[in-house]
């Protein structure tokens, strides 16, 4: 009997498979390595139909919002038609780049101002210095500060869609009770916060491990970076670092903020905290579930030497995917070009319109984050640096450092040294893979 | 008394040797056939199970960023680097896995144990016994982002119920169920074992209902009271069984990723993040394939080994009285 035996069967079974699985690795994702810049076409597209793909990562409350402004530029766009799809941030940033490697995923995308370096590297997304002259797209469009910030390496890689900063929010009534009037400024804080305390308010301030934005809104405060300019040193431990970690352990340990807190938004709405630093995607939040509690929204107070704030932006970018052919690019560069000038509605997403003329807008005069948007605030805005990889960095640093220090598991001095020393063994590694 | 011919052989061995000549020949015909049974299977079984860890070893010897050209293969560098203590990969990694350890030693006892006296109860006879055996199961058929949100809400120190029910009846009620150590070693492990009781409960209950009755029957005759019976009759029984659960659930153990991720959101610092958060974090987040795949190699070998430890100790237990 020649029938096979079984040890010979998985043999050749688990040798079939290895084959397979050696020969299917020839085909690889992998950057083209052609950084080609998208195709500068002028004026609107006026074509044949197409059909364009767009991520984005508004899966709050600003989801709906970003699919009207959308559906606005598909009624007035017949030959050029977008369909959105909205997924978590964490998503998006993981699945693009395979999707895109495949020709599988959008031809535009949003993607945070942060993280456009990770994806111009990996040639996702495609550099856009003539395609926006052609658009007639210059800084004067924009808000100041907005425009320049999506430069890496002397290339353009996003337009704007919008800014965002952290802010204050207040209790209108918390602080009535407690006779202040509010918004909170930084000579002022302590006292501010004993008052409310007094007034009834245990807790006014609650500041949780994952206050990442309010560490780098504290660090640039007291006057330092998160890494130098070439993206070659990280430079959070400093005296500034230490500074801000332990201003914000010392909320905890002053009472203001009780011990251990998870959620800071919670307690703001049903009154157990008059105060609350957030970032813009608080207000749609707020208006939906706390329609009864009259608060007001501010810039952020000053408590360290100079006025900053942690700024980002979400970008439009073109993928790779939207250079295939002309009709693409062309339809994918009006899109964007579009939207990121007609960008008013965006406002009702709680995100400050980066475009000039939408900022102008009535409708954004009458938006609560109108505050928000005076140029002496976006002057201060202290913008994310653009080092690829920068958030697989800060997890395993700086946010790993504030939510030790906010729980009091660590010292400041401590824990900011051991996060600079893995941020800055993690940027050198990092570097020489990309050959910077 | 028939007088029966000794030269020819009995009609049952004739039969048993025709039997024999037919059943090869129906056998010759369909050799094939248990292969075409298992070959969707095994097409299933290549593409989501052998080709990936086929993929992944290789993966591993490459040094691989996604979406960078150039792949160059760096043999057993990244394992290297693993076992290097003053790169930050390696101090990631084995702080990961020693967060995947403490929650392993800490629910595997409880996963074993509390199913099995659950299931003991549920075979006794009473009223509303299959009402209690669905009670026990349920928890089992939520996902894991259902009841990893679910409890971290009522979980959560300041605003969650569990605090405040303990104020109600006079214990501590400020304990940081979801942002402190040990608590957060305490909220996980309790967590995973009202989630997964139901599952390893119900094939304990299966295997408890076939211990033979006549063994317990025998070993009351013999004057066994039931802490002995249970020790002598129905442990051994369910030998195989227990060695079973125990080996699954230390697998499953040590892949914990989602409760540690939603209900301490790996918190405080990354002290609860485990060993495969670690991996995806490295991974799908930073798109380093070649080191996620070797870390992925090594937690699958320490597994490897932790199994056939558990077959030995087994085997070795228990095997005299099967």
């Amino acid at each position: 009997m020649s029938a096979l035996s079984r040890r010979g069967f998985l043999g050749l079974a688990g040798a079939a498979a290895g084959a397979a699985a050696l020969s299917s690795c020839g085909a690889s994702i992998d950057s083209a390595g052609v950084r080609a810049p998208a195709l500068a076409t002028t004026g609107e597209y006026a074509g044949p139909p197409v059909q364009l793909d767009f991520w984005n990562p508004f899966t709050g409350g600003d989801g709906p919002t970003m699919a009207r402004l959308v559906q606005q530029f598909n009624d007035a766009h017949p030959s050029v038609q977008v369909r959105t799809t909205s997924l978590l941030a964490d998503d998006l940033y993981a699945k693009v780049l395979p999707a895109v490697a495949a020709q599988e995923g959008p031809q535009v995308a949003i993607m945070h101002l942060d993280q456009l370096p990770t994806y111009a590297l990996r040639g996702t997304i495609v550099p856009l210095d003539e395609a926006v002259e052609a658009a007639g797209l210059t800084a004067e469009d924009y808000v100041p500060g907005a425009f320049e910030q999506a430069v890496y390496r002397d290339q353009r890689w996003g337009l704007p869609l919008d800014v965002f900063c952290l802010a204050q929010y207040w209790s209108r009534p918390a602080f009535e009770a407690a006779g202040l009037s509010g918004p909170v400024d930084g000579a002022r804080f302590s006292e501010q916060m004993t008052a409310l305390q007094a007034s009834g308010v245990e807790n006014p301030l609650w500041v949780t491990p994952g206050s990442w934005q309010l560490f780098t809104t504290l660090l640039a405060q007291f006057g330092g970076a998160l890494f130098d300019e070439e993206g070659r040193r990280a430079t959070f431990g400093s005296d500034a670092g230490v500074e801000a970690l332990a201003w914000m352990r010392g909320l905890v340990e002053a009472g203001v903020s009780p011990q251990g807190a998870v959620d800071a938004r919670a307690p703001f709405k049903n009154g157990s905290a008059a105060l609350l630093a957030d970032l813009p995607a608080a207000i749609p939040d707020l208006q939906d579930t706390a329609p009864d509690l009259a608060w007001e929204v501010a810039p952020f107070m000053t408590v360290g030497d100079r006025p900053a704030v942690f700024g980002n932006s979400h970008h439009f970018v073109l993928t790779d995917q939207s250079q295939v052919d002309e009709g693409t690019a062309h339809a994918a560069l009006t899109f964007v070009a579009w939207m990121s000038r007609n960008a008013a509605l965006w406002a009702e997403a709680g995100n400050i319109p980066a475009s000039a003329q939408a900022r102008a807008a009535a409708s954004f005069q009458d938006s609560r984050q109108v505050v928000l948007a005076q140029d002496e605030v976006l002057e201060t805005l202290s913008y994310l640096p653009l080092v690829p990889s920068s958030r697989d960095i800060a997890a395993n640093s700086y946010q790993r450092a504030v939510s030790q220090v906010v729980l009091g598991q660590a010292e400041p001095a401590a824990a900011a040294a051991f996060a600079q020393a893995t941020a800055q063994a993690q940027l050198d590694d990092l570097n020489r893979l990309y050959g910077i | 008394m028939t007088t029966t011919s000794i030269g020819a052989p009995p009609p049952s061995v004739e039969a048993r040797s025709a039997g024999v000549a037919r059943s090869s020949a129906r056998r010759h015909g369909s050799r094939l056939t248990p292969y075409l049974f298992l070959l969707p299977f095994f097409v299933v079984f290549a593409t989501f199970v052998l080709v990936p860890i086929a993929v992944g070893a290789w993966a591993s010897l490459h040094r691989w960023s996604l979406g960078l050209p150039g792949r160059p293969l760096v043999g057993l560098e990244n394992y290297a680097r693993l076992f290097d203590r003053s790169e930050v990969l390696s101090v990631e990694f084995w702080s990961g896995m020693r967060a995947t350890a403490i929650f392993t030693v800490l629910s595997v006892p409880l996963l074993v144990v509390v199913p099995f006296a659950v299931a003991m109860l549920l075979n006794q006879r009473f009223r509303g016994r299959t009402f209690f055996r669905a009670v026990y199961f349920a928890p089992y058929v939520l996902g894991v982002a259902v009841i990893g949100l679910l409890w971290r809400y009522l979980l959560d120190a300041q605003l969650g119920p569990v605090n405040q029910l303990l104020a109600a009846v006079g214990l501590p009620g400020d304990t940081l169920w979801t942002s402190s150590l040990p608590a957060g070693w305490v909220s996980l492990v309790g967590v995973t074992v009202w989630w997964t009781l139901g599952f390893n409960a119900v094939i304990f209950l299966a295997a408890l209902q076939d211990v033979p009755v006549e063994l317990h029957e025998a070993a009351k005759v013999d004057g066994a009271g039931a802490w002995r019976r249970f020790g002598a009759v129905t442990v051994p029984s369910m030998r195989r069984v227990l060695q079973f659960v125990v080996t699954i659930t230390i697998i499953a153990s040590a892949n914990m990723y989602g409760q540690a991720a939603l209900v301490t959101q790996e918190q405080p610092g990354t002290a609860t993040r485990t060993a495969i958060g670690f991996i995806a974090q490295t991974g799908i987040q930073g798109f380093d394939i070649g080191s996620a795949s070797a870390m992925s190699m090594v937690l699958a070998l320490l597994l490897m080994v932790v199994s056939g430890l558990v077959l030995a100790l087994f085997s070795r237990v228990g095997g005299s009285e099967q």
